[in-house]
């Protein structure tokens, strides 16, 4: 690739951007998402049981440090990285590759040295600084962890927001007795990662799917239609409820089934603009050069037909969102792990309307599904300009 | 220009009118037919009203009868069975001053029924609804809990008791008329024993009998192979069918095991179409029986199951007075008791029903060849040692149950009082657990085995039960002090049944209902390992096994329960379950309901003879 061709990108991506950003809806969307991952990424820190900080006889210790996963920290190294990429000039494959490198690097470095105890006893710290064995404590924000079911105090659960005077619990408890704010927070990690994972699966399928459907069109493409058709008639709730029944609940196995029924849109999508493509002189040229395939099909043809796969994309992640939270609002979730659409489901358990179980998880669900909706919508409207003009 | 009125327009408007005045004639004459057709369905109605009052003094009489030949000839009969009958509470209910015939009872379902056939259908639901159509030889008695004859007349039992022989109600008949005899008890059970029917839980049950002979048309004797503790309850306990209208299946037996309802009997309540029950009804819908033959006619017109899977659409299908009775979970009826609303409209009820059973914890001893780390006594006891059950019970179940010591209920005399529960301990647990080989190698808080591998095992529950997976996520914290990972796993029903039958599972949750007389043969018999039978964990010890064959060969009651009290101990070593609890019945009732008492088996609401009813002035459905 030139350094033309390069600047020509590049430049048509920040059109792009600056017309998405140039609408409120799509900024307000993307300040919510941001403010998302930046909860998600911080989740340990914001709302746990662990003490950030404190004094036993003298010694310092960081309980919080001493419980950070692999998970926890491949996320924070992503988080820096991406804050470091930002001001770099680079390539976006090549941002995209040292990203994906630090985290992988992150991972193992913390798989291989993080040993986090694997039997957690919340109320240790509450009793012991009842019984006064600390010298000084700093709490998290929200001192209670999602799981945290506070049986010291003896709480029976669902109850509403400050009902408790003692302990805190600005969006009230669940029927556990855990704090519903901290469960929203460690969520936040489940709807991003889900949305994330499982249209990352469904892009990446779709697109070579698709692109080798409309590149060699023919035979390959009443194939693959095929293949696409088969897929479509595939209910995805209901395999999801028969894989949960049969295999037990895992976020991973959800992630990969949203994902692998989802990428026959996609590709319907990349097929549609390879077979406009495909006869464009560059990649013709491209071709009696001599270049590989993979290079034709995927740094020729795909940085210009990529921009309606990116809008169909961001209503994909909406919709990954949802689907867990339908299978959590049917007690086929997780069995523990917090989950907004599962605390949505209690919003009218035990004969009672809970307000806060509706409220808060509802609304979270609502504004994260209707931010990404925005900003697939505006990112519409600037890459499709007869759509523009049509309104 | 005018049209003359000719003589054709006059024949004409005559036929006309003529044709109008008939028609009113036949309209009125329809509408009297009408009219008649309700008085004598009215008298019909009166007329059937009568017979029953008649059938039912009748009936009165009889016994009365009877009971003086009884006390004339005190020498005559010499077994212990002529104590009244099944009906004497009954009776005594409906010469209260306020009793009436009439109204609905109309209740719940918690799941869907797939047939309500005898024999095919294995859920309490389906039993429910069948014990309402079908009768047998004895039943119990509610309050006294001794054996009271219902289509038995009387019955002996030969000394060397392997012989019951019994006398029936010669009035006795099925609900579309036909009379029942003791033709239809024999033929009950040759067609259990008929391997073309599908039943072998039943045949497996009813093998312990060698024959039933009708003696004389109203006279039955049972033969047993050797001497059973039960059998009394087992002949009693026979669900008699009518022969005349099972036994054409015996042709086709696929018709009978396939078929969704077909269930005729001699009950007090009968299907309005024998074979035409289908599960799509969405409901089971009882009417009464016209021709009942008991002594006391059943006060309820209909009796209706509605199916209402949804808890909360259940809760407000009661609140809105569809339905008469709510069962609750203990945290939702502390709740409920502080409705205004609904304690005006139903009373509520707390028992300890001696049927409703047990729960408990198995944990899967694996096979010989490949031991779990609970084939190890001492690491079952340290589980029960750590299992705080005084703690469940009062978080969980908010004080509506008590620890449960063994499978037998601690109000029955198989139970040995001097046998106290385990309390909690996680020192004890720590040292049994230790002694075992289990200890902290490695400083991590998680006990690991001389191999080195954490002590770690996965608690198989069912997944739609809140209470229980509010107890498994209460145990995994108690657990973790002591260094044991459990790692919660919800399952569906029929997976975990499958994980049952294969024994892929390290430990599971569940109950057991018990009867009166708990039979532990088929739980923790060594012989029910093999096969998909229920020893599912693999325990086996042969003192015990010893010990249930000598007490189940126990007819003399006296000399049996000491058996089971030794059984019982040695469970109590042996920690093959931990035994969590009994759980009381949480039961919301309308409160029209009048009669309604808590007996030693349970609130009698729908127990059978109906003994409840609904005073006149409080009706509620049409008649």
């Amino acid at each position: 690739m030139t350094d033309v061709a390069r600047m020509r990108q590049r430049s048509y991506s920040a059109r792009i951007a600056r017309e998405v950003l140039g609408a409120w809806g799509a900024r307000i969307g993307l300040a919510w998402i941001l403010l998302l991952a930046g909860v998600a990424v911080f989740a340990p820190f914001l709302a746990s049981s662990h003490p950030w900080l404190l004094s036993r006889e003298g010694s310092i210790q960081s309980p919080v440090l001493a419980h950070l996963t692999a998970g926890d920290v491949m996320l924070l190294t992503a988080f820096l990285a991406m804050l470091i990429l930002w001001r770099l000039h680079l390539a976006l494959y090549r941002k995209g590759l040292i990203l994906l490198a630090a985290v992988l690097l992150a991972g193992l470095a913390g798989g291989a040295w993080l040993k986090p105890p694997q039997i957690v006893i919340y109320e240790q710290y509450r009793e012991a600084e009842r019984a006064g064995v600390y010298d000084w404590v700093l709490h998290a924000p929200i001192p209670y962890s999602p799981k945290d079911y506070l049986r010291d105090v003896g709480q029976t659960g669902l109850q509403g927001p400050l009902a408790h005077a003692q302990h805190r619990h600005w969006m009230g408890t669940e029927e556990n007795g855990a704090d519903v704010l901290s469960r929203m927070i460690h969520a936040s990690r489940i709807a991003l990662g889900i949305g994330f994972v499982a249209t990352g699966i469904a892009m990446v399928l779709g697109v070579i799917i698709g692109g080798l459907m409309g590149y060699f069109s023919g035979i390959v493409d009443i194939i693959g239609m095929r293949l696409v058709e088969i897929f479509e008639a595939i209910p995805q709730l209901f395999l999801l409820l028969t894989f949960v029944a049969f295999f037990g609940r895992s976020l991973y196995i959800m992630m990969v089934i949203i994902g692998l029924t989802a990428w026959p849109g996609y590709a319907r999508y990349v097929r549609a603009e390879y077979l406009k493509l495909r006869r464009q002189d560059y990649v013709q040229a491209a071709v009696a050069a001599g270049i590989p395939l993979t290079s034709v099909l995927f740094r020729h043809i795909l940085p210009n037909g990529v921009a309606p796969i990116l809008v169909a994309a961001s209503f994909g992640v909406a919709s990954a969102i949802l689907a867990e939270a339908v299978l959590s609002f049917l007690g086929l979730g997780l069995v523990d792990d917090p989950s907004w659409g599962q605390m949505l489901s209690q919003a009218v358990k035990s004969s009672t309307f809970n307000w806060w179980m509706a409220l808060f998880p509802g609304g979270a669900i609502f504004l994260t599904v209707l931010a990404y909706n925005l900003i697939g919508e505006s990112m519409r409207d600037a890459i499709d300009p007869y759509l523009k003009k049509s309104r | 220009m005018d049209r003359q009125f000719t003589l054709k327009d006059l024949v004409l408007f005559a036929t006309l009118g003529l044709l109008i005045v008939l028609l009113l004639v036949a309209m009125y004459m329809v509408d009297r037919q009408w009219l008649k057709l309700a008085a004598m369905e009215h008298s019909l109605q009166e007329q059937a009203q009568d017979m029953r009052a008649l059938r039912g003094q009748l009936g009165e009489l009889e016994r009365r009868i009877r009971s003086g030949e009884v006390v004339a000839g005190a020498t005559g009969e010499t077994t212990a069975a002529q104590q009244g009958d099944a009906f004497d509470r009954a009776y005594a209910a409906s010469r209260q001053p306020d009793y009436a015939e009439g109204d609905w009872v109309v209740t719940a379902f918690g799941t869907g029924l797939q047939t309500i056939t005898p024999l095919v259908s294995s859920d309490a639901y389906a039993s429910q609804v069948q014990s309402h159509v079908l009768e047998s030889l004895l039943t119990r008695d509610p309050q006294t809990l001794e054996w009271v004859g219902l289509l038995a007349r009387s019955w002996q039992v030969s000394d060397d008791g392997l012989e019951f022989t019994f006398q029936m109600h010669p009035e006795a008949r099925f609900s579309d008329g036909e009379p029942l005899t003791a033709n239809d008890v024999a033929f009950t059970f040759a067609f259990i024993m008929n391997p073309r029917i599908a039943a072998p839980r039943e045949r497996a049950y009813y093998s312990k009998i060698e024959s039933v002979t009708a003696t004389g048309t109203h006279e039955v004797v049972f033969r047993f192979r050797e001497p059973y503790f039960n059998a009394l309850s087992l002949a009693g306990g026979l669900a008699v069918l009518p022969q005349h209208f099972y036994a054409p299946y015996l042709e086709n037996p696929e018709a009978f095991n396939q078929s969704k309802g077909l269930l005729l009997g001699s009950g007090p309540y009968r299907l309005g179409d024998a074979r035409g029950w289908t599960p799509d009804q969405g409901l089971v819908e009882l009417e009464r029986n016209p021709r009942y033959w008991g002594r006391v006619q059943p006060p309820y017109e209909r009796v209706i199951w509605r199916i209402i899977e949804n808890d909360s659409a259940r809760l407000t299908t009661f609140r809105n007075g569809d339905i008469d009775t709510y069962s609750a979970r203990p945290l939702e009826y502390r709740r409920l008791l502080d409705d205004a609303a609904l304690s005006a409209r139903a009373r509520h009820f707390e028992y300890m029903s001696p049927v409703s059973g047990y729960s408990y914890i198995a944990w899967n001893q694996g096979s010989a060849e490949r031991p779990s780390p609970f084939a190890d006594r001492r690491v079952r006891e340290a589980m029960t040692w750590l299992t705080d059950r005084q703690r469940i019970i009062d978080e969980v179940f908010l004080g509506y149950a008590e620890v449960a010591v063994s499978p037998f209920n601690p109000r029955s005399r198989q139970h040995d009082p001097a046998l106290k529960p385990r309390g909690f301990s996680i020192e004890k647990a720590r040292a049994l657990l230790r002694e075992a080989g289990y200890d902290d190698r490695d400083g991590d808080g998680v006990i690991e085995d001389a191999e080195g591998r954490p002590f770690r095992f996965e608690l198989t529950f069912f997944q739609d039960s809140e209470d229980t997976k509010r107890m498994v996520l209460l145990l995994r914290d108690i657990y973790a002090r002591a260094g044991v990972l459990l790692e919660p796993k919800p399952t569906e029903w029929s997976v975990m049944i499958e994980a049952i039958q294969k024994r892929d599972f390290d430990a599971i949750t569940l109950g057991w209902t018990s009867g009166l007389e708990t039979d532990i043969y088929q739980i923790f018999h060594s012989s029910q390992i093999e096969g998909q039978a229920d020893n599912y964990v693999g325990y086996r010890n042969p003192e015990l096994d010893r010990l249930i064959d000598q007490a189940r060969a126990t007819v003399d009651e006296d000399a049996r329960m000491p058996l089971w009290q030794a059984a019982e101990r040695i469970l109590h070593e042996d920690q093959p379950y931990t035994f969590l609890m009994r759980r009381q019945q949480l039961l919301f009732v309308d409160r029209r309901f009048s009669n309604l008492e808590i007996t030693r088996m349970g609130l009698n609401f729908q127990m059978l003879p109906v003994e409840t009813y609904v005073p006149a002035p409080e009706q509620k459905y049409p008649r």
